[in-house]
């Protein structure tokens, strides 16, 4: 077998095993919470005898042991089971997944392209002009958006944004008929925020480390055009190490929406991975952060296997 | 070649763009607009976040199915506002039902031609059909016991005998109760006997029939003023009501087959995870309609042009465990309730959100009085009647802390027992931890004093008097048990005037609040939110929202 090759096993051997205990700990954590399931399914009609109806309808009253093999016996066999939530009672929760995870990527994927059309060009600014007003202004802005958490952002947007000023309704994702699309710029931009101050800081960073490399003293010193010397020499030598910063985010897109879905009530994963634990529904909870877990763990891979291919020195 | 390749990537670039915005913006199915209707968005269904926890009449305990069921199906008969006040009024029946001599039968007259949503005819046989069902046994129905005076209501609803109080005889539909109950008619307007179609439900296993309606939007064949319109034939799916991949939502059109006059308006019923987002939303221009705004928002809303604010059904009280020390003693009971200054607390403490209560029965119904004779602030009472408390009183208080009210309440309450020297530790529970407290005796937790609070199932006082404070129910937390108080609501339960009703009311209601076994709080204010361009809606004491005047929708209109 070759390095590579043993490399690669070694590595999917890992994931499996941290997928397994992933697995084995929400199993763990969502069993141990102070809430109820039962509670929650049968809020005000709740009565011991349906309380113990109900356990015995979501195998509640079987021992933890029997419980956790039955899920983990799911899991192998792609069933994720059903939700326990009163109003998704009964329903599969891949079904519910399945309509959940395009609108999470769309979400995703939006505020990705926003921040780098944003973050980008604010960071080159930033660099070009390093120490000026402009780096000052343009760097304060990107830190304090990327500073301040999405659940004050948010919700300070919807007051103003949305209430006072009436400039874009504050719910409503995917609602055409009605409303174009306007719902969707405040959520895209309040999730794309903190992703462009990062992005703008990186590559502002990157890029002076790159502008005073002995490279492109040689270049400026050979008479090149400033332009030049940035596009073609400068920001090229970036890219690397901006792709090392990408690739991470874009697996915690599926995985970072909690706040922004449930604040805009938009039907995402998050917003189930939130509703779900609130509601205790156990099937729901494994399902999603399992799913979570896997994306980040699976391009966490695909990312060492990458990075083994171009750099030898990393399979030893 | 720089250029060119430049040129390549700029093209490769605009065609992702395109691409990922043509496929972002498309639409999964189309759902052609109706014509002519005018569009309503109204935050109906706010607190929940997938989907409205029921649609089946027979499982609903909550507003939001409350509400959804009552735009999509009629009982025989319904509750509309008469003179501010809920009032039963015939709905698929022709009229009142006439009543025989011993109190015990109602005989109810179909309208002639009535049909349900998809032409199906709503029959006698329909009616019966669908009490049956939502009180089988199988059926599990939690709110099954609200049909408990039905004759043979305890056998049938417990798979013990096949036999109910209940049966069609051509176009009438015969109900034989148990004993003479005033508050039969009244009581029979809960969810749980709207009329379904028996032709599309029947066959399905009763226990599955609930979530089945629930999530499967070919099967809501209505037979009230609105359907529902569908996003898919599915079954079992909650995207068959709506796009998948768009927020959830209930869009309900006028059902062109209803008896009564057809209105002009296309409901949407968006999903709103919570009352603050309802009511950003409504500021935004987004929402016709919001309701439950945050109480420290009041001032700014008062006497403004679609700002209404009104007394709903909601109390809230405090439950003292009567049989454990040191609340079995009613000296202890009487400093504590001595102690509170509801006008200080509600004033100060709550925005004007709530108003002061004395009684068990809120503003508005059939019982309520000044509340003369039940213990008011005064300091000095409150020590002395710790004085004469044994031990004094040095306990825990359990309150439910899920509202920023409730948690400004608790303190507030604490500190007013401070300055009459009661020692009160505070323990905040969510509210799935404090509902078992409650909903049992609270002799069985050791709670020596517990918040709590009540909304009716039905206007009327036996749906406080009798549920709250009788031993046969639950909600009786502090097992109060008096052969006389007894005695009084069996006979308001059974007076066969309102004034008669209203008089053993009050005496029962002296002879608890006297003894601080139940201690009143507040009366829940409620302040919906509506847009001028709105016309027609009206606060409703039955529904607690505003809802359309007189219950005809075909009044409402929007400018």
């Amino acid at each position: 077998m070759t390095n590579m090759a043993a490399f690669a096993v070694r590595r999917f051997l890992a994931m499996v095993i941290v997928l397994y205990l992933i697995a084995t700990l929400v199993f763990l954590i969502a069993h141990a919470a102070p809430v109820n399931p039962v509670y929650q399914a049968l809020d005000q009609k709740y009565t011991p005898r349906a309380a113990a109806q109900l356990r015995h309808e979501f195998g509640l009253d079987q021992p933890l042991w029997r419980q956790y093999s039955n899920y983990i016996g799911g899991l192998l066999h792609g069933d994720l089971g059903k939700s326990e939530s009163r109003s998704t009672l009964g329903e599969s929760v891949s079904g519910m997944l399945k309509r959940g995870v395009p609108v999470t990527l769309k979400l995703g994927f939006m505020a990705l392209m926003l921040a780098l059309v944003v973050g980008l060009p604010v960071g080159l600014i930033s660099a070009i002009k390093q120490n000026s007003i402009i780096d000052h202004g343009t760097q304060g802005l990107m830190i304090f958006v990327y500073a301040v958490p999405t659940f004050v952002l948010a919700p300070l947007a919807q007051l103003v944004i949305g209430a006072q000023l009436k400039w874009l309704p504050v719910t409503g994702w995917g609602d055409p008929g009605v409303l174009g699309y306007k719902e969707m710029i405040m959520p895209v931009c309040i999730y794309a925020a903190g992703l462009a101050g990062y992005f703008s800081k990186s590559f502002r960073s990157f890029l002076l480390e790159v502008l005073n490399q002995d490279y492109i003293r040689t270049a400026r010193a050979k008479g090149l055009q400033e332009r030049v010397v940035l596009y073609t020499h400068a920001i090229k030598n970036t890219l690397l190490p901006l792709a090392s910063i990408v690739g991470p985010v874009v697996a915690y897109l599926i995985t970072g929406a909690f706040i922004t879905e449930t604040l805009f009530s938009i039907p995402g994963v998050g917003n189930f991975t939130v509703e779900s634990t609130v509601n205790s529904d156990y099937p729901v909870i494994e399902a999603t952060v399992v799913l979570l877990a896997a994306f980040v763990v699976v391009v966490n891979f695909l990312t060492d296997i990458f990075y083994a291919l171009v750099d030898p020195r990393v399979r030893l | 070649m720089i250029r060119s390749r430049r040129w390549l990537h700029g093209s490769i670039a605009a065609l992702l763009a395109v691409g990922f915005l043509a496929w972002s913006n498309m639409p999964t199915s189309a759902q052609p607009a109706k014509k002519g209707l005018v569009t309503l968005r109204m935050g109906y269904l706010e607190n929940i976040s997938q989907w409205v926890p029921t649609l089946d009449p027979a499982d609903v305990t909550d507003t939001t199915g409350s509400i959804a069921t009552h735009l999509m199906y009629e009982g025989l008969v319904g509750l509309k506002v008469v003179n501010g006040k809920p009032t039963v009024y015939p709905q698929l029946a022709a009229k009142l039902p006439t009543l025989s001599r011993d109190g015990k039968t109602y005989t109810f007259t179909l309208r002639r031609s009535l049909k349900f949503s998809n032409g199906d005819p709503l029959t006698a046989a329909d009616v019966v059909w669908s009490i049956r069902r939502a009180l089988a046994a199988s059926a599990k129905s939690p709110v099954a016991s609200y049909d408990n005076l039905i004759q043979g209501f305890d056998a049938y609803n417990t798979g013990k005998s096949k036999s109910l109080g209940v049966r069609a005889a051509g176009n009438n539909v015969i109900i034989k109760i148990q004993k003479r109950a005033s508050y039969f008619l009244t009581a029979f307007t809960y969810n749980i006997n709207l009329v379904l179609d028996k032709k599309v439900l029947q066959g399905k296993p009763a226990d599955d029939t609930g979530t089945y309606l629930t999530q499967t939007c070919k099967a809501a064949v209505t037979s009230g003023p609105f359907k529902p319109v569908c996003n898919s034939s599915a079954t079992r799916d909650v995207t068959s009501f709506y796009r998948s991949g768009s927020s959830p939502t209930l869009t309900l059109v006028p059902n062109t087959r209803y008896h009564g006059r057809i209105s002009n308006l296309k409901l949407v019923l968006p999903i709103l995870d919570s009352s603050q987002t309802a009511y950003a939303d409504f500021q935004s221009g987004n929402l016709d309609m919001a309701s439950a705004v945050p109480s420290s928002d009041l001032a700014q809303w008062r006497g403004k042009k679609g700002a209404y604010l009104y007394p709903i059904s909601g109390i809230e009280y405090l439950a003292p465990n009567i049989q454990e020390k040191p609340f079995d003693n009613v000296h202890c009971r009487l400093a504590l309730e001595y102690a509170i200054d509801r006008n200080a607390l509600d004033k100060n403490v709550l925005h004007g959100a709530y108003k002061p209560l004395y009684t068990v029965v809120p503003p508005g119904f059939v019982g309520f009085y000044n509340g003369k004779g039940t213990p008011h602030f005064s300091l000095s009472k409150a020590k002395s009647e710790l004085a004469k408390c044994p031990g004094g009183i040095n306990t825990t208080y359990v309150w439910r802390n899920d509202t920023p009210d409730r948690r400004a309440e608790a303190p507030a309450l604490q500190a007013m027992w401070k300055n009459a020297g009661i020692n009160m530790q505070l323990k905040g529970l969510v509210k799935n931890d404090w509902l078992p407290i409650i909903l049992a005796p609270l002799s069985k937790s050791h709670t020596s004093l517990a918040y709590d609070d009540w909304f009716m199932d039905y206007p009327d006082p036996q749906d406080y008097m009798d549920i709250l404070l009788t031993p046969s129910h639950v909600e009786d937390n502090m097992v109060w048990n008096n052969a006389r108080y007894n005695n009084l609501i069996a006979k308001g339960n059974t007076a066969a005037t309102t004034s008669a009703r209203a008089r053993y009311y009050v005496q029962a209601q002296k002879l608890v609040l006297g003894q601080a076994v139940f201690i009143p709080i507040d009366n829940f204010l409620e302040l919906d939110l509506v847009s001028p361009k709105v016309k027609g809606l009206a606060p409703d004491l039955g529904q607690s929202i505003v809802w359309a005047k007189n219950n005809d929708w075909s009044q409402v209109s929007k400018s």
